[in-house]
């Protein structure tokens, strides 16, 4: 083993922590060189030196008394913590409320803008409550047609605007008491779209929740705020 | 306050220990008697924690090295040499001894002190507590071999603070 090996192992070797496989190697090291025997009893010096420092005894009352001042000391935490605590329950308190404020206004801004949703729908069942078939259909197919007289090589938004067509007609079928699925459309280019397609969307669809079909439903929605359709309540109402 | 009289007897027993490890760590009996009865309240406190591990002197000495390190971190390691007037150094019949024996003392604390804390808490330990370097990694939350590592690194310091003693 070299001796700067053994130097790393020294400290090892002197507090007999080694294994015992490198306890033999530096002891047969050791046998044969003095710089590292030197090195081994300048630190068995230094380590003797060090437990040669006073100890720098407290008198003996102090230890009688050590348990009696520790005592208090517990006594006076233990009340301490507790008023510490309380304080904390104050502060955590007030925070909370603060965050809570902020949590209900905003809850009461979000359920004041699906009230007015809500209110939308509800105006809207309401109307399609009132009025027949033929009125609504008159005034709902408006837009529908006018998308479909432009849409021979768009089928795709030819089926939607049936499809948002039939699906406000079948919620006034059911309105009245009639299976939305008895109704059909054709389109421009003469498919025959039957009520089942509104008929499917109602199944799936919650009007309350604006769960499923909330796309379908914000379609209707500016269908219901579109100028054509508030032209058309408004004639189906003098109608009326 | 059962549970404070079987505190109390472990108190009794353990004290001497774990102010002694305070004080050899700081060098001022003020702190190492404030810093022991932190550790002792600490205990007190987290008695529920102790999981049996390791032996309850183990888990002691684990909170009182914890805060006497944290302490000294704080204080930057300030070095105080103070003889305080309730302390009595044990008996040295000759002055000139005693003159001698005071200025070794300071040159060995001095040493000790211009450690590094985790060396500094490893010699404590191992060199003056004489404890094993399992116990002592069980007690500084570190591996054996760091334990061994540490103490090599601060006998190559002293060697080099002390040479002129020895």
């Amino acid at each position: 083993m070299e001796c700067e090996k053994v130097n790393r192992f020294l400290s090892g070797y002197l507090d007999n922590s080694l294994k015992v496989t490198y306890r033999n190697a530096i002891k047969e090291h050791l046998a044969k060189c003095h710089k590292c025997m030197d090195e081994l009893n300048t630190m068995t010096k230094i380590d003797n030196l060090l437990k040669l420092k006073v100890r720098e005894k407290p008198s003996k009352e102090y230890w009688e008394n050590y348990w009696q001042k520790l005592e208090s000391r517990l006594d006076r935490t233990a009340t301490l913590r507790l008023s510490g605590v309380q304080s904390s329950f104050n502060r955590f308190i007030s925070k909370f409320a603060f965050a809570l404020n902020g949590i209900l206004i905003a809850l009461l801004i979000f359920l004041s803008g699906l009230l007015h949703i809500r209110t939308q729908q509800m105006e809207w069942l309401q109307y399609v409550h009132e009025k027949t078939i033929e009125q609504i259909s008159t005034y709902l197919l408006y837009p529908a047609t006018r998308a479909t007289t432009n849409v021979k090589t768009n089928a795709l938004r030819d089926c939607k605007a049936i499809s948002r067509t039939l699906v406000s007609l079948g919620i006034a079928k059911q309105s009245q008491g009639l299976n939305p699925g008895n109704f059909s459309e054709r389109n421009s280019t003469g498919t025959e779209i039957h009520g089942f397609h509104g008929a499917q969307f109602l199944d799936k669809y919650d009007m309350l929740t604006y769960n499923y079909h909330s796309k379908f439903w914000s379609e209707i929605s500016s269908d219901v705020a579109s100028e054509e359709f508030k032209n058309g309540v408004k004639n189906a109402k003098k109608e009326g | 306050m059962g549970d404070r009289d079987a505190f109390g007897e472990l108190v009794q027993k353990y004290k001497q220990q774990i102010y002694f490890v305070a004080y050899r760590m700081t060098n001022n009996h003020t702190d190492a008697d404030d810093l022991s009865q932190e550790a002792f309240i600490k205990a007190y406190e987290s008695i529920c924690n102790f999981q049996e591990k390791s032996s309850f002197f183990t888990w002691l000495y684990r909170i009182i090295m914890n805060i006497t390190i944290n302490h000294l971190k704080k204080m930057g390691r300030r070095q105080i040499f103070t003889l305080d007037e309730n302390i009595s150094i044990e008996d040295i019949s000759n002055p000139e001894k005693i003159a001698e024996s005071r200025q070794l003392n300071e040159e060995i604390t001095k040493a000790i002190n211009s450690l590094p804390l985790k060396q500094k808490a490893v010699v404590e330990l191992a060199l003056l507590e004489g404890l094993p370097h399992r116990e002592i990694a069980q007690i500084l939350g570190c591996r054996e071999k760091t334990v061994s590592w540490r103490l090599f690194q601060a006998r190559n310091k002293l060697k080099e603070k002390l040479r002129f003693v020895v």
